[in-house]
C-alpha cells in the first residue's frame, strides 16, 4: 500500500476512521488532563520512543530502504526535522503538529490494527505539549521507569513451570516450559535418541571430544536406571570438561596469545596462565559471580601481606585479572607521536570496556562514547563513569605497556634461592671484570695495545656466557592493577574526542541497572590492597544477588550456556540484550533458568545437569511433516537441534580418531609453524609416526595476525575484540582441507593403521571399529556391505596401479578412513 | 547501460564457460547461502535484522551504476604526493626553512623539519594536461583516463589505523573491508571463483595482513580470498600423494562419500545445509582447473606480457599480479585487491633515503598499473571497471632526519579510473606546501561513499545489522560522508 503523509484513503476507510478519531480524542482529553495535572514532563525516551518503535518504525525507522516520505521517527531531533512534508511537529502545540494530526485522524499508521491506543496517544500528546523534550546528551537524567522495566533490565521474575498435557514427557521443569509451547502448536518432542547418539552428543557437548569405543559399549550395556546420570557426572568431572567450556569462555573474553593491533602483533607469553585459570575455574565449577569478582578485581582482594607470600590462591587471583588484558593492545609497539599514542591507549580502554560489557551484560555501549545511546538507555556519562572504573589501571596519562604489566609471584623460598643464584652470577661477573682491570692496569704500556682488544673481547664473551647462564626470575605472571590508590581525574570526552576533555566524571555504572538514585559506592578495598577499590566496587555491584545487574548477568550467561548446549540460544542475539536485540523465544524459561542459576549459587555444572537431564535434550531428531510446517526452524525444539562441531572439536576429534591426541592439560601455548606454502600449521599435526601426538586445540598459540589454517577454515572465534557467537559457514575450503590437506591425510593414514592394528585381519571388524570411532555407532548391515565392497574394489584399483597386496589394502583402508572423517556424520552432532 | 559489443560477447563466453566447468554450477564458498536464496534454508545463524539471507548470487544494485567491478591497487606505506602528483614549487623557495605554523609529524624525534623540495620533474600529460611527475611516465601516458584527487585527507597518522579507516570506514579493528561490502551488496558473477580476490606479494603480507581483506562481522563468505601468484593458487588444491595422478581412486572415494552423506541427509531432511556440504565436496574436486586456468598468464600474448612488464626484473612480480587481476575481473570476479611488492617492508613508507626509494617503488608499480588501465580500456572493460590507486595517507613536505619524509594525514593524492569516474579531472587543491587541503576536501568516508555510488549503491542504504545497530561502511550519520558528485562522469 503506497502511503505518504497525504496518502489516499478510501471512502469506507475515512468513515471508519472518523468514528475512531472521535472516540480516541474523547479519551485522550481525559487522560492528558490527568497527566498535565500531575505536571509530568514526558521525555521522548520515556515511552514515546517505544510507542513509535512499535507503531511507526516499520516505515519510519531503521531501515532506510523502507522509509516513507523521508520521515525518520527514531529520535526527537529527526522528528523535528521531519520529512518531505516538513517538520512533523511543533513543540508545545499538538494541534499544530502534522504528526499529531496524522495519528489522531487515523491516517497513520495506515493499517487500523497498528493504530495508537488512547493511552499511547495520551503519552505522545503529553510529550508534545511538554515541549517534545528528549534526553540531553551527557546527562544521566532521563532513565525512567519505562527504561528500567525493559524485559532484560528488570529484576528476575519468579516464574513457575506451566502445566502440560503430557506429564510423561516431563523429566525436568525445563520440559514443562518447552512442552507447553509445543503442545499449543499441536507438536511434541521427537522420540528419545538412542544410547549411541546420546553418549556422542553428551561427550562433545561437555568435554568437546568423542567417546571412545569402550565408553560407548559400556554405556550401551549399562542397565542401571541411572546410567545416563552417571554418564553426565563422569563427563562434568572430567578434566577435559574445563578445556571445552573454558574455550567457550575464551571466545567471550577475546583471549589471544598476542597483543594484536599492530603488525608486530607482539606476543603475550604469559597469557596461558589466564587460559589455565579459566580452565581450572570451570573444572572447579567456580560460582559465576565469584568468577567475575576475580577477573575484574582479583588484585583488590589480595592484601599487602598476602602479596608477600604468593600462595597459589593469591597467584590465582592475580592471574585472573589478565581478563582485563584480553583486548588488542598495540602500545608495546607504538611508534609515533603523542596523538598516535593517546589514540592507541584509549583504544585499549575502549576495547576492554566493550569486552567487559558484552561479556557481562550482553550490551554494546560503544555508541555512548560519543553521545548518549540512541536505542538503549545508556547516557554518555554512564560510558565515562564506567571508563573511570577501569581508568586507574589503564591511566592514559601514566601508561603501562603490556610488556611491563607483569609481576613476579614466586613463593619466598623460591625467590630467595633465585636471588642467591643471581647474586652469585653478579659476583662472578664482577670477578671477571676485575681480573680484566688488573690485567689492563699491569699492561698499560704501548707494546700490549695489540692484546688489549683481544682481552676485552674475551671478557665480553665470558660476561655474556655468565649472563646467559643466569637463572630467570621465577613466577612471572601478567596481571592488571591500579597504578595507585589515589583516584586519577577521568574526563568525559566531548563527542568522544580524545583531545576535547569535558567535565570530570566519577566512577559509576549503568544507571539503568541501578535503582533510582542509587550510586556505586566506592571505598578503599578492605584487603588493604593499594588500589582505588573501583573495580571491586563495580564487581560487587554487578554480582549482588537480587539486583537488576545480577539479573541481567544471569540472563546473559544462561542464554549463552543454552546456546553452547544446543547450538542456538533462547535469544537469537546473545550479543545484544538491549532494545535492538531480539526477544527470547521462551521468556519464561529464560527467567526460570536465570533464577535457578543465581539462587543455586551461580553453579554452571548445576545448569548442565538441569539441561542434560531434560527430555528436551535427550530427544532424537525426527522431523514430522507437521513440525516442518508449523516450525521449520525448530525454534520450539520438537527435536534435538543438529549442529556442526566447532573448529576445535573438529581438529581434536581427528586427532582422537588417529590415536594422535596428546591429553596433557595446561601449560605454555603450543607453537605453530609456517608450512613451506605459507600456511600456519601445527607441526605435530602432520606427523605420521605411531605414538607421536599433538596437543588439544585450546592450547595452540592464538595470534590475531596469523590464524592456524585448519581452525580458521572451520570458523574459529574471531577475537576482534571478542566473539559471543561463532558463525558456522559452509565453505568449499572445508571440503578441500578434508580431502587434500596434509593434516587430514596424516590423520586418515593413522586412523587406518590404528584400525588395522586394533581390529586384526577381519575386514568386518575393521569396519565396525571405524564406525565406532568416527560416528560413535555400529554400521547397519547395508553400510557394512558398502564399506566392504569399497575396500575390495579400491584395493584392486591400487593393485592394478602397481601396488603390492599389503600396501594396496592399507591404502584402500586409508581412503576409506578419509571418507569417514570427511563425511557429514563425523562433522555433525545429532 | 552501454556496452561495447566485443566485451559483451567476451563476457558471455566467460560466463558460459564458467558454468560449464562445474557440473553443478553452484557456490564458490557458500552453497548454503545460495540455497537460502531459494527459500529452502532456514539459517539459524542468520542475524536479526538481516532476515533476508544473501549468498553470492549476483544482485542488482540500488540504482544503475556505471561500475560493475572494482580493482584496488593499494599503495601501502603512504605515497608521497608532493613527489608524484602535487607539484609544490614553494618547497624549493623555502628549502631548509620550516613550513609556516609547523607540521604534525608522526615521529616525535625529528632532526629536521625543514622544507624538502622534490627533486623530480613535473610535466603535463594528455589532452587534459594532468600534472604528474616523471616518476610515473606510464601512468602519465594514461592521464586522460585518470581522475586525480589531490584533496584527500584522513584522520589517523599510523599505518594500521589509516589502513583500517581506508578499508573499513573506521580506524578500529573488526569491521568489514570495502571488498567485503561490495561482494555482500552485489554478489559475484562467476561462482567458480571467489567473489573477492586478494593478490599479495608471495613473500608475505603488508601491514595489518589479513585484516586488509577481512569480512569483519559480515558473513565469512564475503571475506577476501588470497590467491597466490606463485605456486598453487589456493591451499589444498592437490590430492595427497597416495592418490596423485590416479583420478579413478579419488573418484571412487568421492562416490562413497556422497553415498554416506546422502544416507545421513535422508535422516535429517530439514537440514538443508547438508545438501550444500555434499555439493561442496564435488565442487571442491572440480575447482582446481577453474582457479588454475584463471591465474595462468601463459596464454597471454608476448605483447601483453611486455605491456605489464612481466619480462623485466623490477616489474615482473607486480606486473604478473596486475595481469592476473585482469584475468580474474574478466571472469566475473567482483573485487580484486592487488598489493605491492614488499620493498623494504611497506614500499612507500620512505622515512629515510626517500628520493632513492621512491624512485625504485615508482618504477615497480608505474608500468604494471598503467598497463592494467590501458589493457582494460582496449578490451572495453574500463568503462565498467573502477580502478582505485591509493595509499593510506601522504607524506610531509618537510624532511625527516637527513633524507626522509614522515606521514601526512592532512593531505594526499589518489587516482581513480574507469567505472563512471570523470576522466582527465584533477580535483581539489592543497596549500602551497602540500601540507593541508585547501579546496574541495575529500575524506576517506566521502571516497567510500563515492566508490559505492559508482557501483550503483547508496552508502546509507547498504547496511548490515550487527550487535543491534545497522552498520554501514561509511557510517554517514556519524562521519557525515557524502558522495562527491564532481568526480562522476556526466
Amino acid at each position: 500500500v503506497p502511503h505518504k503523509w497525504a496518502g489516499s484513503i478510501t471512502a469506507a476507510d475515512s468513515t471508519r476512521l472518523a468514528v475512531y478519531s472521535i472516540v480516541v480524542i474523547g479519551i485522550w482529553t481525559g487522560l492528558t488532563t490527568l497527566l498535565i495535572a500531575a505536571e509530568k514532563t514526558v521525555r521522548f525516551e520515556e515511552g514515546v520512543q517505544s510507542i513509535l518503535r512499535k507503531r511507526c518504525f516499520g516505515c519510519h525507522g531503521d531501515d532506510r530502504t523502507r522509509r516513507k516520505a523521508e520521515l525518520d521517527l527514531r529520535t526527537a531531533a529527526t522528528i523535528l526535522k521531519g520529512g518531505v512534508s516538513g517538520p512533523a511537529l511543533v513543540p508545545g502545540t499538538p494541534d499544530g503538529s502534522l504528526m499529531w494530526k496524522q495519528i489522531t485522524t487515523g491516517k497513520m499508521p495506515p493499517q487500523p490494527a497498528d493504530r495508537l491506543t488512547p493511552q499511547e496517544l495520551a503519552v505522545v500528546r503529553a510529550w508534545i505539549l511538554g515541549g517534545a523534550l528528549s534526553k540531553t546528551a551527557g546527562s544521566d537524567e532521563g532513565i525512567a521507569d519505562v527504561d528500567r522495566n525493559f524485559w532484560s533490565f528488570r529484576l528476575l521474575a519468579h516464574v513457575t513451570a506451566p502445566k502440560v498435557n503430557d506429564p510423561n514427557s516431563v523429566a525436568t521443569p525445563i520440559d514443562r516450559f518447552l512442552l507447553a509451547r509445543l503442545e499449543a502448536q499441536g507438536l511434541s518432542y521427537s522420540p528419545p535418541a538412542d544410547r549411541y547418539a546420546l553418549i556422542r552428543r553428551a561427550s562433545f557437548d561437555l568435554i568437546g571430544l568423542p567417546p571412545s569405543p569402550e565408553e560407548i559399549q559400556a554405556f550401551v550395556a549399562d542397565n542401571r536406571p541411572d546410567a545416563y546420570r552417571r554418564l553426565i557426572e563422569r563427563l562434568v568431572a572430567s578434566p577435559h570438561y574445563g578445556e571445552h567450556w573454558g574455550r567457550h569462555w575464551l571466545d567471550v573474553v577475546g583471549y589471544s596469545d598476542s597483543n594484536g593491533y599492530h603488525r608486530a602483533d607482539t606476543p603475550r607469553p604469559l597469557a596461558h596462565r589466564y587460559r589455565d585459570y579459566v580452565i581450572r575455574s570451570f573444572n572447579d565449577d567456580k560460582p559465576y559471580a565469584r568468577f567475575w569478582l576475580e577477573q575484574l578485581a582479583g588484585d583488590e582482594l589480595v592484601s599487602r601481606q598476602q602479596l608477600q607470600t604468593y600462595s597459589p590462591e593469591v597467584v590465582k587471583l592475580l592471574v585472573a585479572t589478565h581478563f582485563l588484558r584480553n583486548g588488542p593492545d598495540g602500545t608495546d609497539s607504538t611508534e609515533g607521536n603523542e596523538i598516535a599514542r593517546t589514540i592507541e591507549r584509549y583504544a585499549v580502554l575502549e576495547q576492554q570496556l566493550r569486552i567487559t560489557m558484552s561479556a557481562m551484560f550482553g550490551l554494546t555501549i560503544d555508541c555512548a562514547r560519543c553521545h548518549s545511546h540512541k536505542f538503549d538507555p545508556i547516557p554518555q556519562t554512564d560510558y565515562y563513569s564506567l571508563q573511570a572504573v577501569f581508568y586507574p589501571a589503564f591511566n592514559v596519562k601514566k601508561w603501562v605497556a603490556p610488556k611491563d604489566r607483569s609481576i613476579h609471584v614466586a613463593p619466598r623460598e623460591q625467590l630467595a634461592k633465585w636471588q642467591t643464584a643471581s647474586k652469585r652470577c653478579d659476583q662472578e661477573i664482577e670477578r671477571l671484570k676485575q681480573s680484566f682491570a688488573v690485567w689492563a692496569a699491569a699492561h698499560r704500556s704501548r707494546e700490549f695495545a695489540g692484546q688489549l682488544q683481544g682481552k676485552r673481547d674475551e671478557l665480553d664473551k665470558a660476561v655474556k656466557a655468565k649472563e646467559a647462564a643466569r637463572p630467570g626470575k621465577p613466577g612471572e605472571i601478567a596481571w592488571v592493577t591500579d597504578q595507585s590508590a589515589e583516584p586519577p581525574v577521568v574526563p568525559l570526552l566531548k563527542r568522544g574526542r580524545y583531545f576535547e576533555p569535558g567535565a570530570e566524571v566519577a566512577a559509576g555504572t549503568l544507571s539503568v541497572l541501578c535503582e533510582p538514585g542509587e550510586r556505586l559506592t566506592i571505598a578503599p578495598p578492605e584487603s588493604g590492597a593499594p588500589t582505588t577499590g573501583r573495580r571491586l566496587a563495580f564487581a560487587r555491584w554487578a554480582t549482588r544477588r537480587n539486583s537488576r545487574a545480577a539479573a541481567l548477568l544471569a540472563r546473559v550467561q544462561v542464554n549463552r550456556i543454552w546456546m553452547w548446549h544446543f547450538g542456538r540460544g533462547l535469544i537469537d542475539t546473545p550479543e545484544n540484550f538491549g532494545a535492538r536485540g531480539l526477544a527470547p523465544s521462551h521468556p519464561q524459561l529464560l527467567e526460570w533458568l536465570a533464577t535457578q542459576f543465581m539462587e543455586g549459587g551461580w553453579s554452571t555444572k548445576m545448569l548442565h545437569r538441569q539441561i542434560l537431564l531434560s527430555n528436551a535434550y535427550r530427544q532424537g531428531t525426527r522431523p514430522t511433516t507437521k513440525a516442518l510446517t508449523v516450525d521449520p526452524d525448530n525454534r520450539l525444539m520438537w527435536g534435538y537441534p543438529v549442529h556442526r562441531l566447532e573448529s576445535e572439536a573438529v581438529r581434536d576429534s581427528l586427532l582422537v580418531a588417529a590415536g594422535a591426541f596428546d591429553r596433557r592439560i595446561g601449560g605454555p601455548a603450543v607453537d605453530f609453524a609456517q608450512s613451506s606454502d605459507g600456511q600456519c600449521v601445527v607441526p605435530g599435526d602432520e606427523k605420521r609416526e605411531t605414538g607421536s601426538g599433538s596437543r588439544r586445540s585450546v592450547y595452540l598459540r592464538h595470534r590475531r595476525s596469523e590464524p592456524i589454517a585448519f581452525l580458521q577454515t572451520f570458523d574459529q572465534a574471531t577475537a576482534e575484540p571478542n566473539c559471543i557467537q561463532r558463525s558456522s559457514a559452509t565453505l568449499v575450503s572445508q571440503a578441500l582441507v578434508m580431502l587434500n590437506s596434509r593434516f587430514a591425510n596424516a590423520m586418515a593414514d593413522r586412523f587406518a593403521e590404528l584400525i588395522w592394528a586394533e581390529a586384526g585381519m577381519s575386514v568386518e571388524r575393521r569396519i565396525r571399529r571405524a564406525y565406532l570411532i568416527a560416528y560413535g555407532r555400529l554400521p547397519a548391515e547395508s553400510e557394512a556391505e558398502r564399506a566392504y565392497r569399497f575396500l575390495a574394489s579400491q584395493t584392486t584399483r591400487y593393485r592394478n596401479a602397481g601396488a603390492a597386496d599389503g600396501p594396496a589394502a592399507m591404502s584402500a583402508l586409508s581412503d576409506y578412513c578419509q571418507v569417514l572423517l570427511s563425511s557429514n556424520e563425523f562433522l555433525y552432532v545429532r | 547501460m552501454h556496452r561495447n559489443p566485443g566485451r559483451q560477447s567476451l563476457w558471455d563466453i566467460t560466463r558460459r564457460e564458467a558454468l560449464s566447468r562445474s557440473a553443478l554450477g553452484i557456490g564458490w564458498l557458500a552453497a548454503a547461502a545460495l540455497l537460502a536464496e531459494d527459500g529452502a534454508f532456514a539459517a539459524p545463524a542468520a542475524k536479526a535484522g538481516n532476515a533476508e539471507p544473501r549468498g553470492l548470487n549476483p544482485r542488482a544494485p540500488h540504482f544503475s551504476g556505471r561500475a560493475r567491478r572494482v580493482i584496488l591497487l593499494f599503495q601501502h606505506g603512504g605515497p608521497s604526493h608532493v613527489d608524484l602528483f602535487d607539484h609544490k614549487p614553494a618547497l624549493a623557495a623555502h628549502e631548509g626553512k620550516p613550513v609556516p605554523g609547523g607540521v604534525e609529524a608522526f615521529f616525535d624525534k625529528q632532526d629536521s623539519s625543514k622544507c624538502m623540495p622534490s627533486p623530480f620533474r613535473f610535466s603535463r600529460h594528455g589532452e587534459s594536461g594532468m600534472v604528474m611527475s616523471d616518476l610515473l611516465p606510464h601512468l602519465g601516458a594514461c592521464a586522460d583516463h585518470l581522475c586525480q584527487i589531490r584533496s584527500m585527507h584522513t584522520d589517523l597518522n599510523d599505518h594500521e589505523g589509516a589502513l583500517r579507516l581506508f578499508q573499513t570506514g573506521k580506524g578500529r579493528v573488526g569491521r568489514p573491508t570495502l571488498g567485503a561490502w561490495v561482494t555482500y551488496a552485489l554478489g559475484t558473477q562467476n561462482r567458480n571463483l571467489p567473489g573477492y580476490v586478494v593478490l599479495a606479494d608471495p613473500k608475505g603480507f603488508q601491514v595489518d595482513g589479513i585484516k586488509n581483506w577481512s569480512s569483519g562481522w559480515l558473513p565469512a563468505i564475503y571475506q577476501g580470498t588470497p590467491l597466490r601468484s606463485e605456486g598453487s593458487p589456493l591451499f589444498d588444491l592437490d590430492p595427497p600423494e597416495r592418490l596423485a595422478r590416479k583420478p579413478m581412486l579419488r573418484q571412487a572415494q568421492l562416490e562413497l562419500l556422497t553415498a554416506l552423506n546422502e544416507r545421513h541427509r535422508r535422516e535429517l531432511p530439514h537440514l538443508t545445509e547438508l545438501e550444500a556440504r555434499i555439493a561442496n565436496f564435488e565442487l571442491g574436486a572440480n575447482i582446481r582447473e577453474t582457479v588454475i586456468a584463471a591465474m595462468d598468464t601463459a596464454p597471454e600474448s608476448v605483447e601483453t606480457h611486455r605491456l605489464y612488464g612481466t619480462d623485466q626484473k623490477e616489474t615482473a612480480a607486480y606486473g604478473a599480479r596486475c595481469l592476473m587481476a585482469r584475468r580474474l575481473l574478466e571472469r566475473g570476479v567482483r573485487f580484486v585487491s592487488v598489493f605491492n611488492d614488499l620493498i623494504m617492508g611497506d614500499p612507500w613508507d620512505t622515512h629515510f633515503q626517500h628520493n632513492e626509494r621512491i624512485r625504485t617503488v615508482a618504477k615497480n608499480v608505474d608500468r604494471p598499473c598503467a598497463a592494467l588501465i590501458s589493457d582494460l580500456e582496449r578490451r572495453g572493460l574500463l568503462e565498467d571497471t573502477l580502478v582505485i590507486w591509493a595509499g593510506e595517507f601522504g607524506r610531509l613536505p618537510v624532511a625527516q632526519g637527513k633524507d626522509g619524509r614522515d606521514h601526512n594525514r592532512h593531505a594526499f593524492t589518489i587516482l581513480l579510473a574507469g567505472g563512471g569516474v570523470k576522466a582527465g579531472l584533477t580535483y581539489g587543491r592543497t596549500d602551497d606546501f602540500g601540507y593541508k587541503v585547501q579546496e574541495n576536501p575529500v575524506s576517506i568516508n566521502d571516497l567510500q561513499a563515492t566508490i559505492l555510488h559508482l557501483l550503483g549503491l547508496d552508502h546509507e542504504e547498504l547496511t548490515y545489522r550487527f550487535s543491534g545497530r545497522d552498520e554501514s561502511l561509511t557510517d554517514a550519520e556519524v562521519t557525515k560522508a557524502q558522495v562527491v558528485d564532481e568526480l562522476l562522469a556526466t
